[in-house]
């Protein structure tokens, strides 16, 4: 990492031609010392002459003048005075451009074009216009160390506003179409292990073009980092098949609940007002947690008794996170060439976190019989996550 | 040369007398290698079994089929020594197929070979015999496909996972 920043420093510096600017005022240090050397009357051998020219010369250039070493002679003095006129432009000017190269920085990152640096970050790819409400609820259930690198095309100042709203998280910004590689490659893709893909919706598309960049946007994803988790968001719903093949772990259909909310809200408007309240997270808001492992083994009835009196929290669900297929327990321990052959394989095409997947299972209103077990987790309502 | 403990130590044996393992070895040819021979080629016909009796072969198979000439050969490899009661070709006995691998001689080597023929004579004179050799043949292949069989099903996981993910 530091490695790294150091030698696009290095690049930067090389580019803004301040490595040449250095050279230079060391050929000019050297001259003059030499003609210092030179012309000035001084005891000792070349070389101690030499040594106090350079000394002097050094102090000239760098406008510090301590004056232990002056010049005496005619030529001596026209020789200080170039260096001092030549050492106070060129000394700004190499000043002038390490300062540049910062302050271009700061800029880029402003304008979204700066390369992210962030890791176990998320993505959010696309800014609809009701993406500002997405990004506030995200922040308010993620823990403020993980990034948030947003890519879009919305206007700098637009994404400038967003991030001061939010001073104490890390939101990073990069302006430019998420759907191509060298983009992603700057928001440090490998290093992000989600991203939230939105339905942009740029004025003149079609839906059918939304969806299909949705589609380029999660290929490439999966294709620079085989392990980012992908969340995409469709507009037309036959299009889900094609974006879980692509790798996306969970698909969005944009309206999708609309219907089912409206009528519920038609047929009971204070249910509807529960629906629009548990989803907002206002006031009481849906958490998971992990069951802590003294509830193992027990019913599911101490847990919601449990969580009821001290956390005023209601249980409504458990779900189970399990590995579905694992290759790494099918190979036996003891060595055997098939076993080998496909580890090796695995290896070689970079596919090693296929051996092992995560699988969810919900189960909504479990019986309060249920005997509780590992990698479970439990759904919540409460006021704010409870810490078990 | 004819050390019954030690041919008691193969699978294929174990059920027999001493006076039968003799009655076998009675038809078998002894056969020496070199270093570096190839005993038995893989994909060629054969029609015989082959007991160790010392040095160390090395058996390599094909993993894939070669498409093509580019395609990378897999290849997989065991060493086996004459020690651990290795026999090898006993699918050659019970029918007439190609050979499913390759045995090369990595030190000099002898062995024992029984062929097809002699061994459906001895089970035709002896059939109490032939019925415990038979037993144990018929339970090293069961073997080798049970084993074959849970190589299909990682394989096919391992496929399932790779164009899944």
């Amino acid at each position: 990492m530091i490695k790294k920043s150091v030698a696009s420093l290095i690049r930067t510096l090389q580019r803004e031609r301040v490595f040449g600017l250095i050279l230079a005022l060391l050929v000019i240090l050297l001259v003059g010392s030499f003609g210092f050397s030179l012309f000035e009357p001084a005891e000792g051998p070349w070389w101690t002459r030499f040594g106090r020219a350079l000394w002097w010369g050094m102090v000239t250039l760098t406008t510090v003048g301590y004056g232990d070493v002056v010049p005496v002679t005619f030529l001596g003095r026209l020789v200080g005075v170039t260096l001092m006129v030549v050492g106070v432009i060129s000394l700004s000017l190499v000043t002038a451009t390490v300062a540049s190269v910062f302050i271009e920085r700061k800029f880029r990152q402003e304008k979204g074009l700066e390369a992210v640096k962030a890791t176990q970050h998320i993505l959010i790819l696309g800014w609809p216009e009701d993406a500002e409400s997405l990004l506030d609820q995200l922040l308010k259930r993620l823990p403020v160390s993980i990034a948030v690198v947003l890519i879009n095309k919305a206007p700098p100042e637009q994404m400038d506003a967003i991030k001061e709203r939010y001073p104490q998280h890390a939101v990073f910004y990069l302006r430019g179409d998420y759907s191509r590689e060298e983009i992603l490659l700057k928001a440090n893709v490998q290093g992000a292990f989600k991203a939230i893909i939105l339905a942009d919706r740029q004025p003149g598309e079609t839906a059918a073009q939304v969806d299909q960049r949705t589609l380029f946007t999660a290929l490439t994803l999966k294709a620079l980092h085989a392990k980012i988790r992908i969340m995409g968001e469709l507009l037309r719903p036959e299009n889900r098949a094609y974006l879980e093949r692509a790798g996306a772990e969970e698909v969005l259909i944009r309206g999708q609940y609309d219907s089912s909310l409206l009528a519920g809200a038609i047929a009971s408007p204070a249910l509807f007002r529960i629906y629009t309240s548990l989803l907002t997270g206002e006031g009481q808001g849906l958490w998971d947690v992990e069951i802590p492992s003294r509830f193992l083994g027990r019913p599911l009835s101490d847990l919601s008794a449990y969580l009821q009196e001290y956390h005023q929290g209601i249980l409504i669900g458990i779900y189970t996170e399990s590995k579905s297929v694992s290759l790494e327990d099918l190979l036996s321990e003891e060595p055997s060439p098939i076993d080998d052959f496909i580890r090796r394989k695995f290896a070689e095409t970079k596919m090693t976190h296929l051996l092992g997947r995560t699988k969810v299972e919900c189960q909504i209103n479990p019986p309060a019989t249920l005997i509780l077990g590992q990698h479970q987790y439990a759904v919540v309502i409460a006021p704010q996550r409870p810490s078990l | 040369m004819m050390d019954a403990d030690f041919f008691r130590k193969l699978f294929l044996f174990q059920d027999l007398e001493e006076a039968e393992i003799h009655q076998v070895l009675g038809r078998t040819s002894l056969r020496e290698f070199a270093a570096e021979a190839v005993i038995i080629q893989e994909g060629e016909p054969g029609d015989s079994l082959f007991i160790m009796q010392a040095g160390e072969v090395e058996i390599t198979k094909q993993l894939t089929l070669v498409l093509d000439e580019d395609t990378p050969k897999e290849r997989v490899m065991i060493r086996l020594k004459a020690e651990d009661g290795v026999y090898f070709g006993e699918m050659a006995l019970l029918e007439n197929e190609t050979r499913s691998a390759t045995v090369t001689a990595s030190t000099a080597c002898s062995l024992l070979e029984l062929h097809q023929k002699d061994f459906l004579e001895l089970i035709d004179q002896n059939p109490a015999m032939g019925v415990k050799l038979l037993l144990r043949l018929a339970q090293i292949l069961s073997r080798h496909l049970r084993k074959t069989n849970q190589d299909v099903v990682k394989l096919t996981t391992a496929l399932a996972i790779s164009l899944g993910g």
